[in-house]
């Protein structure tokens, strides 16, 4: 069976690589071993960079205050960066604040280039299909799911695969979301302002053993 | 009452007179010299054949002419008092130097460094900007051009001053560009030039280098680049980013020649930023835009050049397999990742 992956399988399936652990294991070992077709949306690759580029923002917070200790992040001028990305950037800064900033410099730049590598070669290598571009998202649909998640970039995700799904065979919906649950996706799937639209199968790693 | 009509030859020595304080734009000139665009813009076409003036800065829009003699770096507008002035000190350590050592001519490198201490040493309110090998007068000083000139020295302190401090400073300077470059570095704190020269160096060893080294030297500089010109420490970590990637990869010396000249196009563009905003307490008010247009000019073609050369490395990064990239592994790397990849998820 295809499958549509979220960007949190994306980003989990790279992290695989130096962290070694069970979630991220299950990510790999499902991409690895798909045998179906890999779709994604354009959505979700911008949530893609922009999750790259959040660490990024973050870690170059980080290495401006170690070189300028009354450095102050504001989070209003980033580009991905909010209110609670900006409290994990102090926290991490003052985690790490007395290690040795050249190391720092050196890790934060390779696992940047890392990922951004990674992408780079998963979309070339292992996506079949990218499709539903941000301006063809359904504002119906979009609305409707707003009403049951409430982070906005996760309701584009979830439209955005739900229109992919239109038409097609059906495919899984593949995440590692805390947002997605499978309760909560039950009560999207039987709104009955969406009876008119087909829902991929979900399977969250999240809420598996 | 009726003014003579201007003879071609006096428009043309006008020309010349007035690009003798500063570039001018054509229409500057035209004002100026009390005659129309075109005939400003057929006479300087002549002389810039005739390699008399040059372009300082040439779009679509305005074109900013200086002479060729014009010995200011950039071609920003440095008012003529301080030329002189500046050209008076070196001119006066060629001849010093010369005595000195048996006729032979100092080094560009060692005029500038002199100058440089004189400057300092007197106290004078004379530019000395960095620029590529440290700090310099804000003029492209040529020792064979100034053996023959005689400048009057007009400022304070008395010229015996200052002859004098020439006398005694000369003795301190080798003609050996490097020994000069790296006294100047140390004795002024110059440690972002130290930290370049050392790069350059490690570059120069080609196949033999030390590539962790180099990484450890780009760090360095990285840490010591002023802030204050943010597109330019943004390309500059850009750059770094995907050096540490080649860097980490299977083949780091593969694309070393690449990232060498990437590397000097950037010091190009650092130096030139550096050197742009130091100049600006110098400007007469007068002069503030003329010297902006200037700089816009020079920062904004080195900064695409930069740019392309950056790109240029970015698509090489992209193309490695990331499965061929050696991430560093150390517990203290893999526990930082952990801690941004946990953080991550709960935003």
């Amino acid at each position: 069976m295809d499958s549509f992956l979220d960007s949190t399988v994306i980003i989990k399936y790279f992290e695989y690589e130096y962290i070694k652990e069970h979630l991220r294991k299950k990510c790999f070992d499902y991409i690895k071993s798909s045998n179906g077709k890999i779709l994604i949306s354009f959505i979700i690759k911008e949530e893609l960079r922009r999750a790259i580029l959040k660490r990024k923002e973050i870690y170059d917070y980080v290495l401006k205050k170690r070189n300028d200790s009354s450095y102050e992040l504001d989070y209003r001028k980033t580009i991905s960066l909010n209110k609670e990305d900006s409290i994990f950037a102090k926290n991490l800064y003052l985690k790490l604040k007395e290690k040795d900033a050249i190391k720092l410099k050196k890790d934060f730049d390779s696992e940047i280039g890392f990922l951004n590598v990674s992408l780079s070669i998963f979309l070339k290598n292992k996506v079949n299909e990218i499709a539903i571009e941000k301006a063809d998202l359904d504002s119906f649909l979009l609305n409707v799911v707003h009403e049951f998640i409430n982070d906005f970039a996760d309701c584009r995700v979830l439209s955005s695969a739900i229109q992919m799904q239109k038409n097609r065979e059906g495919f899984i919906f593949v995440t590692a979301d805390k947002h997605f649950s499978p309760n909560d996706y039950k009560f999207i799937t039987e709104e009955q302002r969406l009876k008119d639209y087909k829902f991929p199968n979900l399977r969250n790693f999240l809420y598996e053993d | 009452m009726l003014m003579a009509k201007k003879s071609r030859e006096e428009i043309i020595n006008s020309v010349l007179e007035f690009l003798d304080e500063k570039p001018l734009s054509i229409q500057q000139l035209s004002e100026r010299v009390g005659s129309n665009w075109m005939t400003i813009n057929e006479i300087l076409e002549e002389l810039k054949k005739e390699g008399k003036v040059k372009e300082v800065v040439a779009t679509d829009k305005i074109k900013i002419i200086k002479r060729t003699d014009y010995p200011v770096f950039y071609g920003i507008p440095i008012k003529k008092e301080c030329r002189e002035q500046t050209l008076f000190i070196a001119s006066e350590i060629v001849k010093e130097w010369r005595k000195k050592n048996n006729g032979e001519m100092p080094l560009n490198t060692t005029l500038q460094k002199v100058t440089v201490e004189i400057i300092e040493k007197c106290k004078l309110n004379l530019p000395v900007l960095p620029l590529h090998y440290g700090l310099v007068t804000a003029l492209a000083i040529k020792p064979e051009e100034e053996i023959n000139k005689d400048y009057e020295w007009k400022g304070n302190p008395e010229k015996s001053i200052i002859l004098k401090t020439i006398n005694e400073e000369i003795q301190k300077h080798k003609n050996n560009a490097s020994e000069e470059e790296d006294k100047q570095y140390s004795k002024y704190g110059l440690k972002l030039f130290q930290t370049r020269k050392e790069i350059v160096g490690l570059f120069k060893q080609c196949d033999k280098m030390d590539i962790k080294k180099l990484d450890d030297s780009l760090l360095k500089f990285y840490f010591l680049l002023p802030t204050d010109n943010i597109d330019v420490y943004n390309l500059f970590d850009k750059f770094l980013s995907s050096c540490t990637i080649l860097f980490i990869s299977k083949e780091p010396k593969k694309n070393l020649g690449e990232i060498r000249e990437t590397f000097d196009i950037l010091w190009d563009l650092i130096t030139a930023s550096m050197f742009l905003k130091d100049a600006k307490k110098f400007i007469l008010p007068e002069d503030t835009s003329l010297f902006e247009l200037i700089k816009s000019f020079h920062l904004n073609s080195k900064m695409c050049t930069a740019e392309e050369r950056v790109s240029n490395l970015e698509s090489i990064v992209k193309s490695i397999n990331p499965d061929e990239l050696d991430v560093p592994m150390d517990k203290e790397s893999i526990e930082i990742r952990r801690i941004m990849a946990e953080g991550a998820e709960e935003g």
